[in-house]
């Protein structure tokens, strides 16, 4: 998948340098470098328990990093020009419970401050995702599928520089998966940066310009999806990533200690 | 199975308590000194209190309003406790989705908040009201039969909660029993002289000695204890919330919903403010109807009505920091300066506690008259309140769905009060000996509890969600 390259002087929207983070004795993230330049869209991959959502989440302003720095447009992660260069479609988009899909849309319109463009991109989702009959339901009755819909609607109307999506389908029938790929090349194509976190690698691999494979908080491998699958002589980017972990007999283990029960 | 649960629910509401304790160390060891301080200040006040009232017992309607003021916040305290208790819900999709009764589920989410409310609210309720008692013709026993009393209030307004969620439901049998339980009440009142107090009118005629004040601690703990069984097994089996219809409106009609409308929304729209607000309107206007039926004096009917709804409302602002914590991944992802937020969120949760106590104030101006001096008594017990409500929302967040989480707070902020209340009494005779005149010093107060309150909230901001 080729994009048109960023043509503008304008920073990265978002550079990631020598990123460590801890929780307690457990290590997040173990010197992170990465970059999402504008017009492209990097996925991160990893197993569960991998760093994916700290390092969205720090991006994000919602969390700190014990050292390092994040970069988003030119502004530390975290600052106020930061957070209104970022939009966060969350794994959980909890709370909200009371308000309306069409208020929750609204309030980040108004928080983020957007303009006339938002509200049209906010029409153009709604009726991708055939959400024109739930805009008046509130989020608290929706369906955790449906609440990440809404949350879409929201976070990628906004037009920030920066797009942050984690877990960007689970939940998320294949039509909404749709969606989402079509918006974030829309994005991308527009000179936004993305990164999105998935454990979906087919998903991963149609539209990342670039994986990033993370592991106990450290990227062990890097690349567009044709040179990973190239560089571990791979069909599949399932059988990068568990190459890439060192686990490439996991399947033959599992089904022969069962068999063995 | 029953202790089971009962034994993971009271691990997870215990270590949510240590963290919270941790999390504000300076605070909690504040709360808990001022609480154990707590009922030797108010058994002075009780002295005081009885020396003074003691010589108007004589009259029926004094003994009866005396034990029905604190009996009537004390229902609007047992309508928001209903409003928050845990249902088996509370418990989550999978251990919810176990072989558990609804009634243990209830139980279980209530040990903790019990034992802690019973710490923290029963030594100075006992207190006051043995001191006050000490002075009466009944003396101290009659004192642990009005202890008693306001504690059967809890139960009897929990189960005038769930008959109106019952009406709003539609099940008119459950309906029918608890409307037959209120006639058989108002029967019992009427046959011994005090109407509204119903089965606890002998706690009234105790205080004057007319009757042992045994037999009504008996009744009272009787009372008490039927209808706390009566509030769990009705809980246990409230009906499901009906859909409503909304009304259809366009993704246009919501563009850039402004954040204070958005914040108010969410607090005020949540089922358990909802229901806590109907219910402190409720016992508001009954309470003034009530006053000005028995012919009391003004201001008396308008105070008694709006501190009555003031109790029940401020769980909207004790809910104010739950209820942003929760979509805190928007709030604190915003191109918004913190300390905006926490002011919106302090904004929001005074608008919704001012609200419902200025329709009672209205309606008990009307029916009894008011001077614009208890007017301002009120509207600064108004701000005072929902910045206690907030500071304590603060420290151990109302949530939506944590088990007990609400009992909790609820019992942390009887604790919050208690310790404010402590260090305004200290704080105020200084002030006044300094020469400052009284609308001063409140709105002195006023203004440093909000700022503490704005503060507490823009430091939950500022640590990160939860």
């Amino acid at each position: 998948m080729s994009r048109p390259p960023a043509t503008t002087s304008r920073p990265a929207p978002l550079v990631v340098q020598g990123v460590s983070k801890r929780f307690g004795a457990s290590v997040a993230l173990a010197g992170v470098d990465l970059c999402v330049e504008a017009g492209s869209v990097v996925g991160l991959v990893g197993p569960n328990g991998s760093g994916k959502t700290t390092l969205l989440r720090s991006a994000a302003g919602l969390g700190t990093v014990d050292s390092g720095a994040i970069v988003v447009a030119g502004s530390p992660a975290g600052s106020r020009p930061a957070r209104a260069a970022t939009a966060l479609m969350p794994d959980e988009p909890t709370g909200f419970d009371e308000l309306t899909c069409a208020e929750l849309v609204g309030l980040a319109h108004a928080l983020w401050g957007a303009d006339q463009a938002a509200r049209a991109r906010s029409h153009v989702l709604a009726e991708a995702f055939g959400f024109d009959d739930r805009l008046d339901q509130r989020l608290g009755t929706l369906s955790r599928g449906l609440r990440r819909q809404a949350s879409a609607i929201a976070a990628l109307s906004i037009g920030t520089p920066l797009v942050l999506v984690d877990e960007a389908t689970a939940t998320l029938d294949p039509e909404a998966v749709v969606v989402i790929d079509e918006a974030l090349t829309a994005l991308a194509a527009q000179g936004a940066g993305v990164l999105l976190a998935t454990q979906d690698l087919h998903f991963a691999g149609t539209v990342c310009d670039e994986i990033v494979l993370l592991h106990r908080g450290a990227v062990i491998d890097r690349g567009t999806p044709a040179a990973l699958r190239a560089r571990h002589g791979a069909d599949s980017l399932e059988e990068v990533f568990l190459e890439a972990l060192g686990d490439g007999s996991l399947r033959s283990r599992v089904r022969d200690a069962f068999r063995a029960l | 199975m029953r202790f089971v649960l009962c034994r993971a629910v009271t691990r997870c509401q215990a270590r949510r308590l240590r963290a919270v304790a941790a999390a504000a160390p300076l605070p909690a060891v504040t709360v808990v000194i001022m609480v154990a301080l707590a009922p030797v200040a108010l058994a002075r006040v009780g002295v005081a209190l009885g020396t003074e009232l003691g010589g108007a017992l004589a009259s029926s309607e004094v003994a009866t309003a005396l034990v029905l003021g604190p009996c009537l916040a004390a229902a609007a305290a047992g309508a928001v406790l209903s409003a928050s208790l845990p249902t088996r819900a509370g418990l989550g999709q999978q251990i919810a989705a176990g072989p558990c009764g609804d009634r243990s589920a209830i139980g279980a989410g209530l040990v903790l908040p019990s034992v802690l409310a019973g710490l923290i609210v029963l030594p100075s309720l006992l207190s006051l009201s043995l001191a006050l008692a000490g002075g009466f013709a009944g003396g101290y026993p009659a004192g642990l039969a009005l202890t008693a009393a306001i504690l059967a209030a809890v139960p009897a307004g929990a189960v005038i909660a769930e008959g109106v969620q019952i009406a709003v439901r539609g099940r008119r049998i459950r309906l029918l029993g608890i409307g037959i339980g209120l006639g058989a009440w108002i029967v019992t009142g009427s046959a011994m002289g005090a109407t509204p107090l119903g089965l606890l009118a002998p706690v009234s005629l105790s205080l004057r000695g007319a009757v042992s004040a045994w037999i009504a601690l008996g009744a009272a703990g009787a009372t008490a204890t039927g209808l706390g069984i009566a509030w769990i097994l009705l809980a246990a089996c409230r009906p499901e919330q009906r859909s409503r219809a909304t009304r259809r409106r366009h993704l246009d009609a919501a563009w850039r919903f402004p954040v204070p409308a958005a914040a108010s929304s969410l607090i005020v729209r949540r089922s358990d403010v909802r229901q806590a607000n109907v219910a402190a309107l409720g016992f508001g206007v009954i309470g003034a109807l009530i006053a000005v039926a028995s012919g009391a004096e003004p201001p008396g009917p308008f105070l008694l009505a709006t501190t009555t709804t003031l109790l029940g409302s401020l769980v909207a602002a004790l809910a104010g920091w739950g209820t942003l914590a929760a979509g805190a991944w928007m709030w604190l992802g915003a191109p918004r300066g913190r300390r905006a937020i926490a002011a919106i969120t302090w904004q929001s949760g005074l608008v919704a506690v001012a609200v419902p106590v200025g329709i009672v104030a209205l309606v008990a101006a009307l029916g009894s008259g008011v001077d614009w001096r208890t007017v301002g008594v009120v509207a600064a017990l108004v701000v005072l309140g929902t910045a206690v409500a907030t500071i304590t929302g603060s420290l151990v967040p109302w949530q939506g769905d944590g088990i007990g989480d609400q009992l909790s707070s609820l019992a942390a902020f009887v604790a919050v009060a208690i310790a404010t209340s402590f260090i305004v009494g200290l704080v105020v005779p200084r002030l006044t000996g300094l020469g400052l005149p009284d609308p001063a010093i409140v709105i002195l107060l006023c203004g440093l509890l909000s700022c503490v309150a704005i503060a507490s909230l823009l430091r939950r901001l500022e640590l990160g969600e939860r």
